[in-house]
């Protein structure tokens, strides 16, 4: 495997899973505001903050709309996180990896692609905006689909899930991250509590996960550990923190990598919602973040721009 | 349904499709008939279902442009063309023949030079072409071939005969678009499969991968091919992405290579550097090396030429193979056929006034307005002139060209190439074509089923060439 190709498939796999990821939490952040009285304290600049887009937004728009929030996650080709631009990157890192790929792996990306052109624009209005954003999540599984049903178990099939458990993790971060940020402890009352975190589960699709594996109840320090050490859960941080792993132990040369995962690992054990308060997760998901950086980092180091001796 | 195509006139040229009195040929019966069965809504909407496939399928070519979008869909004709197995049989035997009789041409000229010591070809325009490369004097290239796939482009004149225009052995393109037009022929039109026994031909990346294997000097069951790239922004890039896939090679680019210091090929992998067997290269002779050629090149890979002359490597098509790429050189082919492989060229090839030849030269300026002149050296149709659909300025323009660089033109005359039926807005009407097989040499040789048919969108025009976006 070539390490240009090792390098395009990863962020293949990151911008497809940014795109799916950034659907799930706009879509179920949509619901939640429906369901939210007026007067409640929640605002769409929520959104922004999860892409880590403030400089960004705030230097082409002056004041946070409904519209222009989600015009910039969806449709703003400026905004590198955008739903567009992420496809977009996607479509240009599979148009330069076509060859390791299933030829179907180019029709799915190019259909996708079109779908999001044709069909950004007008998603902006809450009613188009479900079964749009519904599409990309639809099409993006079944192009995991097909990497997981007909891709050798090869190196190019590793990259690409190095890729979609890195950036999952990191949504999974992000989302964790929205339900501490759209409330702040004792303030509200129980519904809208039980809604913020409902949200939560909702934009990382673990609403029937949780109730089979938790319970029917929805509460806070329950959902965020959830979220965090769900050990079955596919979109857990732990969970996809253990498919990093596994993949990385089979490379060559993975020391660096190791190294900081297994300093991640006690982060993560240590991890219980029910005895930290807000401040505190914060600063977890903080670190975890900056340790999922610094990974990203080694992983470009090691494999995809080595040094030939 | 004959009467459908009574309307349907291509003047004096042949048409593929129908013969002159207006009635389908036969070959072509079940084609026309089918295409008259449908109304034009529902042409429309097979061309629709054509253009859908094609944005599908991600079919792209680039165009060289100022703009932004330089990744286009393909333009795509519905109708196929037809050919019968009988005419095509000749036609493979000839192309054979004739990329054999180049590749000892091409052997020759890097090693002996006896054609040109026995006077049959004349050394001059040969060792002084910017194509011949002084540095693959000497090599010795398995199988003695240079020239592994070659693109040679076919016409034929008013009574049907086929002719070779010319040959491209340098990086010649078009072969995926062959093979996807044939996919979405088969999308859109499934029917046509049932009622003719079509040859298949998609088979062609197992036999590239074949003859690119025949090459490698390491034997091994399986060595290691790769395709060299320019990049994302080479206009075919599509199709080198295409034949990796096809082959399972690794798409490269330059920088993804590099020469070990005992004169190997080496490719950086996520697993550490691993050997390269052969390159199928789709990058000009003189970007491939900057140590030799173009110093400022970043496309190629530093030390490569030494590393195939040490024979560690396999590169097709060969460097320096281009010598023979040229429409002087052309001209020349029959009497190479003879010299080397004592045989009669079955194929024919068009008339062709060497301007660098006192008599020739005067007669293609007494004649330069219905003669077809063209640049020896240069692929893509920028430089060249029709004589009778240019203006009386452009001739004396070419004329005076030529009377400048005698050695840089040729001259042939006009031949009314032929027609076949082509969906024009919704109405078919007949244009102009022409046919790029690709023959394969290796320690075998192969010639696809058909070839790529590229039309002159405007009507009436004989310039067939993509570069002007015209397929």
């Amino acid at each position: 495997m070539l390490s240009r190709v090792a390098n395009r498939l990863y962020w293949a796999a990151r911008y497809l899973e940014r795109s799916a990821g950034l659907s799930r939490v706009i879509s179920a952040y949509t619901q939640f505001i429906m369901d939210t009285p007026k007067s409640a304290p929640v605002d769409w600049d929520v959104l922004i903050k999860i892409i880590d887009g403030e400089s960004a937004y705030f230097s082409r728009y002056s004041k946070v709309t409904e519209h222009n929030v989600i015009k910039f996650l969806l449709s703003d080709e400026e905004n590198l996180g955008s739903i567009k631009a992420s496809v977009k990157s996607a479509r240009e890192n599979v148009r330069t990896t076509r060859d390791v790929l299933p030829e179907e792996a180019w029709e799915l990306i190019n259909e996708l692609k079109l779908f999001v052109d044709i069909n950004v624009e007008e998603a902006v209005k809450r009613r188009s905006r479900y079964d749009f954003l519904d599409g990309v999540m639809l099409q993006n599984l079944q192009i995991d689909g097909l990497f997981d049903s007909s891709m050798n178990r090869d190196r190019s099939f590793e990259f690409i899930r190095l890729g979609r458990y890195l950036e999952r993790c990191d949504m999974a971060t992000r989302a964790a991250a929205v339900g501490i940020a759209s409330y702040s402890e004792g303030e509200q009352s129980a519904d809208l509590d039980i809604s913020v975190w409902s949200n939560i589960l909702d934009s990382l699709s673990a609403t029937s996960a949780y109730r089979r594996q938790i319970g029917p109840l929805v509460e806070a320090p329950e959902v965020v550990n959830f979220v965090f050490n769900g050990q079955d859960f596919p979109r857990s941080v732990r969970y996809c923190l253990d498919r990093v792993e596994r993949v990385i132990s089979n490379f060559k040369n993975n020391e660096a990598c190791m190294k900081i995962l297994a300093r991640m690992q006690p982060r993560l054990d240590k991890f219980d919602a029910h005895r930290m308060n807000n401040k505190k997760i914060d600063k977890v998901i903080e670190q975890i973040q900056l340790d999922l950086h610094k990974l990203n980092a080694a992983i470009a180091d090691t494999w995809f721009f080595p040094e030939v001796k | 349904m004959s009467e459908a195509w009574s309307q349907y006139s291509s003047g004096e040229s042949y048409d593929e499709l129908i013969t002159s009195n207006g009635s389908p040929r036969v070959s072509a019966r079940r084609l026309l008939n089918l295409i008259a069965s449908l109304d034009k809504k529902e042409l429309s909407e097979r061309s629709a279902a054509a253009d859908r496939c094609i944005r599908e399928m991600g079919i792209s070519f680039t165009v060289y442009s100022d703009e932004g979008d330089i990744d286009r869909p393909w333009p795509f004709d519905l109708i196929p063309r037809v050919i019968r197995a009988s005419d095509w049989k000749e036609v493979n035997r000839g192309l054979i023949q004739r990329s054999k009789a180049l590749n000892a041409f091409i052997n020759d000229i890097y090693n002996d030079q006896k054609i040109l010591a026995e006077g049959i070809v004349p050394a001059e325009p040969i060792l002084d072409s910017p194509n011949y490369l002084e540095a693959c004097r000497g090599v010795k290239p398995a199988h003695g071939v240079w020239a592994h796939v070659c693109g040679s482009d076919l016409i034929r004149d008013t009574k049907g005969r086929f002719y070779v225009l010319e040959d491209n052995l340098r990086v010649p393109s078009g072969v995926s678009y062959m093979l996807e037009n044939r996919e979405i022929t088969k999308r859109v039109f499934p029917e046509l499969f049932e009622n003719y026994s079509i040859r298949p031909i998609d088979d062609y990346a197992s036999h590239l991968f074949r003859t690119l294997a025949s090459l490698s000097s390491r034997r091994v069951k399986r060595p290691t091919i790769v395709v060299l790239t320019p990049g994302i922004y080479n206009s075919a890039y599509f199709e080198h992405a295409y034949l990796a896939q096809g082959m399972g090679a690794e798409l490269v680019q330059g920088d993804d290579l590099f020469v070990d210091d005992e004169n190997l090929v080496m490719m950086r992998t996520v697993d550490g550097p691993q050997r390269v067997d052969v390159i199928y290269r789709r990058i000009d002779d003189t970007f491939m090396d900057p140590e030799v050629f173009r110093p400022d090149s970043t496309l190629g890979v530093p030390g490569l030429m030494r590393a195939w002359k040490s024979g560690n490597v396999a590169i097709a098509n060969a460097p320096g193979s281009g010598v023979a790429d040229d429409k002087v050189i052309y001209s020349y082919v029959p009497d190479m056929i003879r010299y080397y492989l004592k045989q009669k060229p079955i194929l024919r090839s068009v008339k062709t006034y060497l301007c660098m030849d006192e008599k020739d030269r005067e007669y293609v300026l007494q004649n330069i307005a219905t003669m077809v002149v063209k640049p020896a050296n240069e692929s893509g149709g920028y430089g060249l002139m029709v004589g009778p659909h240019a203006s009386a300025a452009e001739h004396k323009k070419f004329a005076a060209l030529i009377e400048a660089d005698p050695r840089n033109y040729i001259a042939q005359p006009t031949i009314s190439l032929s027609t076949a039926p082509t969906i024009i807005g919704s109405e078919i009407e007949p244009r102009h074509l022409d046919l790029r097989p690709f023959i394969l040499q290796g320690a075998d040789s192969y010639v696809t089923a058909g070839g790529l048919t590229r039309v002159a969108m405007k009507k009436g025009s004989l310039v067939v060439n993509s570069s002007q976006g015209w397929w």
